[in-house]
């Protein structure tokens, strides 16, 4: 169970899911978040 | 075999090892920290400066710190991003002290227009030179950091000695511009941006953050 990520604070997070160096747990909560999120599921091809 | 990332556990330790070394004076040592970061630091800063003098410049004046400064390195950051920091530093100076390049205010020019016609993978590297050249030059190395050389936003944060805020925030508006200039650079001549892409939403920028 993660807290929730907000889409803004995911979307300022993908460069560094894109570059694999968020740390474990902020990882978790960015990549749920994405899931569900289909701007920012966009902004995963653009970063 | 494959030599170790210099992110890796291994390769970290033995890093820290050679500065180690470093500040006792030894110059093997030195040599192998000079060719593990040399060829990192010079595309690093070439892309940053856009002028090999300068890069060249600024590479020798950071190991030269690195030598003098090896004794006092504690290893509160990874020894690449200590290493990035003070080319950084060194970078800025250089910046600072010509005068050619502080008249453009530190903003990067467009590269002058090819007459050849690029194809694939060279053509995809054409417009993201392009397109990184338009950015400021603080954003266009937060690209860099990121993308090129795989660094954490907190490391970035040492390296440009800047809250890690505002590295998101340099990363944000970097990704916007360069969302709204691929699809301008990757137009033929004449024909609009918005056709080519479209009419995307994906061309649009991402909502500024507060």
């Amino acid at each position: 169970m993660t807290d929730a990520c907000s889409h803004q604070d995911a979307w300022l997070s993908l460069p560094w899911l894109a570059n694999g160096r968020l740390s474990g747990a902020e990882r978790l909560r960015v990549e749920e978040h994405v899931r569900g999120c289909a701007r920012c599921s966009d902004g995963c091809v653009m970063c | 075999m494959a030599q170790p990332t210099y992110r890796g556990a291994t390769g970290v330790a033995h890093e820290m090892d050679l500065i180690a070394r470093v500040g006792e004076g030894d110059r093997k040592a030195f040599e192998e920290l000079y060719y593990l970061y040399h060829r990192r630091l010079a595309r690093f800063l070439t892309r940053l400066t856009r002028r090999y003098d300068i890069a060249e410049e600024v590479v020798n004046d950071t190991f030269w710190v690195v030598w003098r400064k090896a004794k006092s390195f504690r290893g509160d950051s990874q020894p690449s991003t200590w290493i990035l920091g003070i080319a950084y530093r060194k970078a800025r100076n250089a910046f600072r002290s010509s005068a050619r390049l502080a008249e453009r205010n530190l903003q990067a020019e467009l590269l002058p227009p090819t007459d050849k016609e690029p194809s694939g993978t060279e053509e995809l590297r054409d417009w993201l030179t392009r397109a990184l050249a338009e950015l400021p030059v603080e954003q266009r190395l937060a690209v860099e950091l990121c993308y090129e050389l795989g660094h954490s936003c907190e490391e970035i944060a040492t390296i440009m000695d800047c809250p890690v805020n505002t590295v998101k925030t340099r990363l944000f508006h970097a990704r916007a511009k360069l969302q709204r200039l691929l699809p301008q650079l990757a137009t033929p001549a004449g024909e609009s941006a918005a056709d080519s892409a479209g009419g995307s939403s994906a061309a649009k920028p991402e909502r500024r953050p507060s």
